[in-house]
């Protein structure tokens, strides 16, 4: 395998909370998903923004050679990017502009000509299935169509280390899968790492070449998501009781039942 | 394992559209060359309003002036009257000038407010320069206090200046020692205003009746005070803010997806704040401390220009500057106008013509 992205003993924090003390996980491959998981305020928003460089963090993030944390935010961006959970409301700007701008504002599309620029932000919207909603208004659309953009703004940059932040979370079945099967094209056509927050673990069972499950102890689990994602490792991190089982098409797909009572 | 795909995915390609024939190419790409073409137009016919409407205050006045004579007092022909000179070269040139530029400046320091600031109500007024800047005219006015060696004309302009550009670093000093974003900047800028209304009526309360007059005169917003040197000030300090402020445009739309998608895609956004900040404080503290106290351009030109052509900063920035600009001039013409014989203040006239219009734009766009 080629390059990959090595995080190791990653600290992050708040001025008076460590999020993330002493994270560090096997290699990530280029052309793999990771998919992090997790209860809610175990930390997966803070790890994904401090690869980003949003959050000063301590340890190390290798990849080609280099620590991302250490490079220059002009430098990290056109390695990295970071996809927030939500495109704010009240922008007057059309989807084809949102998409257009993400690429414009990158050292690479600073030189490009309109066509060029365009045709890329037309092409990512096409195989995102919004093509026909270029010309509209971002405030008119829905929330799933929203998180499509958003998606969009970050597929079009093309980074080699693509951080999503719950891209599925507004979306129905079918924009799910459309979804990640967009973000496994990018990881497989550039070679990129793709590290997602999910909430749906059957769609990080069904997606992610490795899976995170972080609690707020920590790593609770990493490895294959069929060898991860165990009914106890569940049980335990979530509180809740958890099966996983075999659908009929030979997939594991996990189960909550109830909470794990006194 | 997934097989490697034969063919990437199209927007792995340079120019994904290439392949295909050429109409198909340009029927797809249409929508957004028209939509630019429009806003491109729109920009224009902003540009052509604002002259229209500076020519005519130009020739507005209580003296009668056609354009012929406007024509030959300008290159110096015959058949015009030398008291006809003189007024155009140091009373109506002058004035309109004023009102463009101060409209242009007041509109495009607005307009980086409302994106660095990510609140449409943000305007070099809401962050207190203009509170700031009134006191410190009241400072003069009221107690004649200033910088010492000025002669007493530039008094009044000088205080006005350093006390808006002093509440701008203020605030930044306070933003950057308390770290925070657009929030705690729009917070402090409310204290601010608060701060220096309350200082500027202490200096009220002790004021002598004739200086209390002269006070209350200035922060109406007046620009039959300004000269040439007021105005080659102002041109000079909008020649320098908008060009910086358009090189960056590319920034300042993408600020509009939020500070965190901003960062990730490679915008220094403090920095881009900062000096966003400093061209903001220059433009409004130059604008007040000529004219005084006028508000609402800075409000409602950026929000013409956003209902206009949208937020993409390489038409909303012009067509916020535009705007401003023939808002303020159009301001100057009614002030002539609606009452025969009176000059109003065209602070008081940019509201009374400016909220209509501006209503008009925000119902016709509901229901629309």
């Amino acid at each position: 395998m080629g390059k990959a992205l090595e995080i190791s003993r990653l600290c992050v924090g708040y001025p008076r909370r460590q999020v993330i003390d002493d994270l560090s996980l096997p290699a990530l491959a280029c052309g793999t998903i990771t998919a992090v998981v997790g209860p809610n305020a175990a930390g997966k928003t803070t790890l994904l923004r401090a690869l980003a460089g949003l959050l000063p963090a301590g340890g190390e993030a290798r990849y080609d050679g280099g620590n991302i944390l250490k490079l220059k935010p002009a430098q990290r961006a056109r390695l990295v990017t970071y996809m927030p959970q939500a495109l704010p409301q009240g922008v007057a700007l059309t989807v084809i502009e949102a998409v257009m701008t993400a690429l414009r504002v990158s050292s690479a599309g600073r030189d490009a000509s309109g066509r060029t620029i365009q045709a890329c932000a037309g092409a990512v919207l096409d195989r995102l299935g919004i093509g026909h909603l270029e010309m509209s208004a971002i405030d008119e659309l829905s929330g799933g169509q929203r998180q499509l953009v958003s998606l969009a703004q970050a597929i079009v940059r093309r980074p080699a280390i693509l951080l999503l932040d719950e891209p599925t979370s507004a979306l129905d079945p079918a924009h799910q899968i459309g979804v990640m099967a967009a973000v496994k094209d990018h990881v497989a056509s550039d070679g990129a790492v793709a590290m997602v927050v999910l909430h749906d673990l059957n769609l990080a069972l069904r997606w992610a070449d490795t899976v995170v499950l972080l609690t707020e102890g920590g790593v609770r689990a990493v490895g294959r998501a069929e060898d991860a994602l165990t009914s106890a490792v569940l049980s335990d991190a979530y509180g809740v009781v958890a099966r996983v089982e075999q659908s009929s098409l030979g997939r594991p797909y996990v189960l909550f039942d109830r909470i794990v009572g006194p | 394992m997934m097989p490697a795909p034969e063919t990437p995915p199209p927007w792995t390609h340079p120019m994904p559209l290439g392949a295909g024939p050429q109409t198909v190419r340009d029927q797809r790409m249409r929508p957004y060359l028209d939509m630019v073409r429009r806003r491109r137009f729109l920009v224009a016919s902003m540009a052509g309003i604002l002259v229209v409407s500076f020519l005519l205050d130009v020739v507005t006045g209580p003296v009668d002036m056609g354009f012929g004579q406007l024509i030959g007092a300008l290159f110096g022909l015959e058949g015009v009257t030398p008291s006809e000179t003189v007024i155009l070269w140091s009373v109506r040139l002058p004035q309109a000038l004023t009102a463009v530029l101060v409209g242009a400046a007041l509109a495009l320091a607005g307009a980086e407010m409302q994106t660095i600031l990510d609140n449409p109500l943000a305007s070099p007024f809401t962050l207190g320069v203009s509170a700031a800047g009134s006191f410190g005219a009241a400072l003069a006015v009221i107690l004649g206090a200033g910088l010492p060696g000025l002669p007493p004309i530039w008094l009044v302009p000088v205080n006005a200046f350093l006390f808006a550009f002093g509440s701008v670093l203020l605030l930044q000093a306070l933003a950057a020692r308390c770290g925070g974003g657009s929030d705690r900047l729009i917070l402090f800028g409310i204290a601010m205003v608060f701060t220096f209304n309350a200082l500027v009526a202490l200096t009220q309360f002790v004021a002598s009746e004739s200086a209390l007059q002269q006070f209350v005169f200035w922060t109406m917003g007046s620009i039959s005070r300004t000269g040439w040197t007021e105005v080659a000030v102002l041109a000079l300090a909008v020649a320098v803010a908008f060009p910086a402020s358009f090189a960056v445009r590319w920034q300042l739309t993408a600020l509009r997806f939020g500070e965190d998608r901003a960062r990730s895609f490679g915008v220094p956004v403090a920095r881009l704040r900062l000096v966003a900040l400093l061209r903001v404080s220059l433009l409004a503290a130059l604008a007040v401390a000529f004219v005084g106290t006028i508000g609402f351009v800075g409000l409602v030109a950026p929000h013409i220009a956003r209902l206009l052509v949208g937020e993409d900063h390489r038409f909303f920035l012009p067509a916020s500057v535009l705007t401003g600009a023939a808002v303020l001039s159009l301001a100057s013409l009614a002030s002539k106008l609606l009452v025969t014989g009176v000059l109003l203040p065209i602070g008081i006239v940019t509201s009374l013509v400016g909220i209509p219009v501006f209503f008009a734009l925000i119902v016709g766009r509901r229901s629309g």
